[in-house]
């Protein structure tokens, strides 16, 4: 998609539709995250995924299925010298630089917490996760606490197929796509994406 | 590769059916398309393709729990608002066997595993029976929430992600895209604009 907003014409081959059971996508949780990418440029990639993310799930008005903003807790034992930090503070302690990169970013919401202060925003904001008592019990005196989007990753797989054919193709002439989506869908699902 | 001022034409089949089994077949097939470059995003199918002894697959398993259906543990009571959970550290989880569960769309993800060269590809029994133990851990009444499915799949993993051009003698631009791990969905569009970037010759 990225080639076909900057006017280059494409031509796209997959065995399979991106819905198949063998794509991994399909199934993955959809969690912004960097997890398992050793990259020196997965810190600037991320960022630029965050940033459609975060758009489209700020407007859920035009796709409420495809990404959801949610608050994440990471459990931990300890916080690896890292001090207590919440949005208001996170810039005035140098600790914070034993983080990742990408909990820098506004947006997130970023803190590194205790269970205890965990337990007191909860208070709050009601989310459901095991209480104070049980984290201890286990062992978990510290989380971080963030948000970030969680992509549906079979409706964003369907919709960005659909748009990709009814932006630059004329889908009436790919038998495959109209067997995977019905043109009234394939119609339905660009409507409300524009 | 020559910008174009209009819509471009594009050509689109997303169910060929047909597997390649070579870069030297696909850079064929290119030409006959009457494409310039090619753009390698086959994720593990570039072990094969590629031969590319880097690429390892991490399997990753998950269960899922109806979204809209999935009581909580009395604990929980009067807590209203879904979240993600993560312990990838002892004693619920660890690197290799992270607990964790993530509310996506009408399912709850429920994991899950990082096993490189582990190539089953269903779930075991005894990872059912870990799934389970995790989600009622993390806070679901498992005895009363339905498991609407199972999931078995291989992150493409490679020591670092491969996303550049190679040199290619058969006059078709070949550009890889993969070997993302376990962030696909968190690196998906950086690293396609890095694609785009190499291909129409910026610097960044």
């Amino acid at each position: 998609m990225e080639l076909v907003r900057r006017n280059i014409p494409v031509t796209l081959r997959s065995p399979v539709s991106p819905l198949h059971p063998s794509v991994c996508s399909v199934g993955a949780g959809g969690l912004w995250m960097p997890f398992h990418c050793d990259d020196k440029r997965t810190d600037r990639w991320s960022l630029e995924t965050l940033q459609e993310l975060w758009t489209i799930g700020q407007n859920p008005q035009t796709d409420k299925n495809l990404v959801e903003i949610m608050t994440a807790i990471v459990l931990q034992q300890n916080n690896d010298g890292v001090r207590e930090t919440t949005k208001d503070t996170i810039s005035h302690y140098p600790d914070t630089n034993k983080l990742p990169m990408w909990t820098r970013d506004a947006r997130l919401d970023f803190q590194q917490l205790t269970v205890e202060m965990l337990s007191w925003q909860n208070i709050v904001y009601k989310l459901r996760i095991p209480p104070e008592d049980e984290l201890k019990r286990a062992g978990y005196y510290h989380a971080w606490m963030f948000q970030t989007p969680i992509v549906d990753s079979p409706n964003m797989l369907e919709v960005r197929t659909v748009l990709y054919c009814t932006d630059v193709c004329d889908f009436g002439n790919s038998d495959g796509l109209q067997n995977m989506f019905p043109p009234s869908e394939m119609e339905r699902q660009a409507a409300t994406l524009t | 590769m020559e910008e174009v001022d209009q819509q471009p034409e594009s050509n689109i089949d997303v169910e060929t059916g047909e597997y390649y089994h070579s870069l030297e077949e696909m850079q064929a097939l290119a030409k006959i398309l009457e494409c310039d470059t090619l753009i390698n995003c086959t994720g593990m199918g570039s072990k094969a393709l590629v031969k590319d002894p880097n690429m390892i697959g991490a399997r990753g398993v998950l269960l899922q729990l109806d979204r809209n259906n999935c009581p909580r543990r009395e604990a929980l009571e009067g807590m209203t608002k879904d979240a993600i959970i993560i312990a990838d550290s002892p004693p619920w989880g660890s690197d290799t066997e992270p607990a964790y569960m993530i509310p996506r769309g009408d399912i709850i993800a429920v994991g899950g595993t990082y096993l490189e060269g582990d190539a089953h590809p269903y779930l075991r029994d005894s990872e059912r029976t870990r799934l389970l133990n995790n989600a009622q851990l993390l806070g679901v009444d498992v005895a009363n929430a339905p498991v609407v499915g199972e999931w078995t799949g291989f992150r493409p993993s490679r020591p670092t992600v491969r996303c550049e051009e190679e040199k290619s003698s058969t006059g078709v631009r070949t550009i890889h895209n993969y070997g993302h791990g376990g962030s696909g969905w968190t690196v998906n569009v950086g690293a396609a604009k890095e694609v785009a970037n190499i291909l129409l010759g910026s610097k960044r």
